[in-house]
């Protein structure tokens, strides 16, 4: 699974932090998206197809949609108090927050209902037996008093400390007035305890579909939000299951919001992969990272049933995935970066075991020389073609490493650049080496190898002929 | 005697000049004032933040006594400390060590215990409120003056409150006294500071700097305000100074009343280099009140402290109301 580093990396928490939450429930959900792991097929299929209604509710209800946030909005998170009913007497503060909960579904249960009809594990119900209890008054008002009618002798205590008030208005707080407003100051918080005790012994009843209500809206808020986001920034649902990936047009909404700063645009990528290994070669600054960044970002969204970010999108049900990328740090465990990489591998390849796996490497073995580190690629690439269920693909610029793999794809890079109008631009500072950078990945046939890119660029870059004249390929 | 000094202000603060210079004799009275004038009333405290962690442990009573009707927003751990019934109103987003905020309206009359936020923004969020669930006045039981940051942000009145417990000196106690009060009396003027420490201004025209040296360049063609972001302290003033002949026909205005953290002396140097002192936010001091009873035991004489107040008060030419309110909290 990828870690919290990873997840920032690859755009994931730039895609949750744009999301918009109503509620607690909601926000405590989006903040650990859950990754539907093996035998949890169903429990994703029943999100997506959730997702997916409510996108179309988006499109097609707004406005019933827009009354629902409005609603959703002030709910807070009251768990601790519901869970409370269970056990104690909850004090006034607390059972304010149930009423004010159960007002609050008397509104949510309708708007909601229309939206709700046909969503799988979600159901909120308004609970007006419980309303009544706490509210026997039936003043529906948003404040929480203990009632009078609570207990036969809060009446008579309140009557009298009222009378005992107009006195002590009248004469002043004497020693006499004064013991007696105590005594029954204190009469009338016993007889409120005891009120308290018995509305909370009647409403424990009412805590498991009080905790149900808390929950479904919960997912309610969080499908609703994912809904929100695919509209917003335009994501399709993906189809999960079977046993090949088809990612076509797949975007990276963090990238691409880092590119239109620089006025850029982002190149959509589209990737087929079969079981076994899929090699992606490219120059240096031509995107491999980012093909592989923005492949890991629309499957972990896929497997957290959310829409994703690609024109159409079709892929195994990925029981785990995983992300060896250049720039990890190692520095605590105090080993090398190359060995911090090699044991990293090794626990991939331990947890990765048997499962349905997607493992992607960026730049693997690339701390060690170029002859050991490209042998060390090949084994990866062979192990594996392998392994039954692991769809791996491996970013390198090694060369050789291709013709083992069953998929092949390049960054078009420079390639297609013409390197004296590259000089041009670039000497007289009107535009950058990116501007002609053909980020595109394109398949290409297993023993082309990779662009020799590197020498064109310090030719555009104007490193010194110094330099450049003592290059001997 | 209290209520009529309130006049036109919705809300008002209680300011003590130290600990248990009787603000909640003050803050009581007048309580029991406007409730007798039929007004209901809105309560909440700010920036207590050395005294919260006893409050709850500590089993001192809570000193503050309601009637039925009055408003009250206080930290959520405080409300058992109290011996009101009460019904709850709103719990608010706004956190404080003692728990959220909560604004309950006092069902029957009693004792309460107040607490309330130590952040500006929040006060002011607390403060309307109050006034929402419609108080005809708020009160605050504010910090001692030095901590009251903000206060004139807050309140349109307030009421200082010194006692026998600031000193063993009345002298130095109604010097002091007086002094703050004069602070707290300074005449609104208008402007809005800048993004830098200093803004001077001439005309439409205006210049900034972080510190009184680099507004040279500006102020050698003359100023008519110095507008001072944030504290002005000793050395704030004394950087002022130091520019002074440029500035002698100017005025210097501090945000309010409550970020002019300078000693007497310094003040009063500033005062002879410029053309005046005065604040963008003005407040409204209703007037002094005076506790001649010391929690330390060397009470003052009750005259003689009321008188050497009023005198300090002439001298540093402010004209406020004073009141004794011989609150022998501690006797």
């Amino acid at each position: 699974m990828l870690d919290n580093n990873t997840l920032f990396d690859i755009g994931f928490r730039f895609c949750l932090d744009s999301m918009e939450l109503m509620t607690p429930y909601g926000e405590e959900l989006s903040r650990r998206p859950h990754y539907y792991s093996r035998g949890e097929e169903n429990e994703l299929y029943a999100e997506q197809e959730n997702v997916q209604k409510l996108i179309e509710a988006v499109h097609g209800s707004t406005d019933r949609v827009n009354a629902l946030m409005r609603l959703l909005m002030p709910v807070k998170d009251i768990r601790r108090s519901i869970e409370g009913l269970e056990c104690r007497t909850l004090n006034e503060v607390e059972l304010f927050e149930v009423k004010r909960f159960l007002l609050q579904l008397e509104l949510i249960a309708p708007a909601a209902e229309e939206l709700c009809k046909g969503l799988s594990g979600i159901k909120i119900t308004a609970l007006p037996g419980a309303l009544d209890m706490i509210d026997p008054d039936g003043t529906r008002s948003p404040s929480f008093y203990v009632s009078d009618r609570f207990h036969p002798e809060l009446a008579r205590i309140r009557r009298e400390r009222r009378a005992v008030d107009e006195q002590i208005k009248r004469d002043g707080l004497t020693d006499e007035l004064s013991a007696l407003r105590t005594r029954l100051a204190a009469e009338q918080e016993d007889a409120e305890q005891e009120a308290r005790g018995r509305l909370c012994a009647g409403l424990k009843a009412y805590a498991p579909p009080l905790l149900e209500n808390a929950v479904s809206i919960g997912k309610l808020d969080y499908a609703l939000a994912k809904a929100r986001l695919a509209v917003r920034l335009g994501a399709a649902m993906p189809k999960v299951g079977g046993t090949r990936f088809d990612m076509r047009g797949m975007t990276n909404p963090k990238f691409a919001a880092a590119l239109a700063g620089k006025g850029r645009g982002f190149v959509p990528v589209s990737l087929e992969l079969d079981e076994g290994s899929t090699v992606i070669t490219g120059a240096s600054m031509g995107g491999k990272s980012i093909a592989i960044k923005t492949l890991a970002l629309n499957v972990q969204l896929a497997m957290c049933g959310f829409a994703v970010f690609a024109e159409a999108a079709e892929l195994p049900f990925i029981e785990n995935i995983a992300l060896l990328s250049e720039d990890r740090e190692d520095a605590l465990s105090g080993l090398s970066s190359f060995g911090g990489e090699m044991r990293a591998f090794d626990t991939i390849l331990k947890e990765t075991d048997g499962m349905r796996s997607l493992v992607l490497l960026d730049e693997f073995a690339r701390g060690t020389n170029p002859h050991e580190g490209a042998a060390l690629v090949r084994a990866a690439v062979r192990l594996f073609n392998r392994r039954k269920g692991c769809y791996a693909v491996v970013a390198t610029h090694f060369d050789g490493i291709a013709r083992l793999a069953s998929r092949h794809y390049q960054v078009a890079g420079l390639r297609n650049a013409d390197p004296a109008a590259i000089r041009a631009k670039v000497a007289t500072g009107t535009g950058s080496l990116a501007d002609f950078m053909d980020y595109g990945l394109y398949p290409v046939a297993p023993d082309e190898e990779p662009p020799r890119d590197a020498i064109t660029i310090i030719h555009a870059l104007g490193v010194t002929s110094e330099f450049t004249d003592l290059i001997d390929i | 005697m209290l209520f009529e000094l309130m006049n036109g202000i919705r809300t008002v603060s209680v300011i003590g000049m130290c600990k248990n210079a009787g603000k909640t004799t003050v803050l009581n009275r007048l309580i029991r004032e406007c409730e007798a004038h039929g007004q209901t009333i809105g309560l909440t405290s700010i920036g207590r933040d050395g005294e919260r962690s006893d409050l709850v442990t500590n089993t001192k009573k809570p000193e503050i006594f309601v009637s039925r009707g009055a408003l009250i927003a206080t930290a959520e751990q405080l409300l058992k400390l109290g011996d009101i019934s009460q019904e709850i109103l709103e719990v608010s987003g706004l956190t404080t060590p003692l728990g959220r905020i909560v604004f309950v309206r006092a069902m029957t009359s009693g004792y309460v215990q107040l607490g309330g936020a130590s952040i500006t923004e929040h006060q002011k969020l607390i403060r309307d409120g109050l006034l929402a669930f419609v108080a005809d006045r708020v009160m605050i039981d504010g910090a001692i003056s030095r901590k009251s940051l903000g206060t004139p942000a807050l309140c349109d009145g307030a009421v200082l409150s010194s006692g026998a417990s600031y000193d063993p000196s009345v002298d130095k106690t109604a010097a002091d006294t007086a002094y703050t009060a004069r602070l707290f009396s300074l005449a609104e003027e208008a402007g809005s500071p800048g993004e830098l420490r200093f803004t001077a201004v001439r005309g439409g025209e205006r210049f900034e700097s972080e510190a009184a040296l680099g507004l040279l360049p500006f102020i050698k063609g003359g100023a008519e305000r110095i507008l001072v972001r944030g504290a002005v302290t000793d050395s704030i003033a004394a950087q002022l100074v130091q520019v002074g002949k440029h500035i002698k026909n100017a005025r210097v205005l501090a945000e309010d009343a409550s970020r002019l953290l300078l000693k007497q002396a310094s003040f009063e140097r500033l005062l002879r280099t410029c053309a005046g002192v005065g604040v963008m936010k003005g407040t409204r001091l209703c007037c002094v009140t005076v506790n001649p009873f010391s929690a330390y035991g060397l009470h003052y004489g009750a005259d003689e402290f009321f008188e050497k107040v009023c005198r300090a008060l002439e001298r540093n030419g402010v004209r406020v109301p004073v009141i004794n309110v011989e609150a022998n909290d501690n006797a």
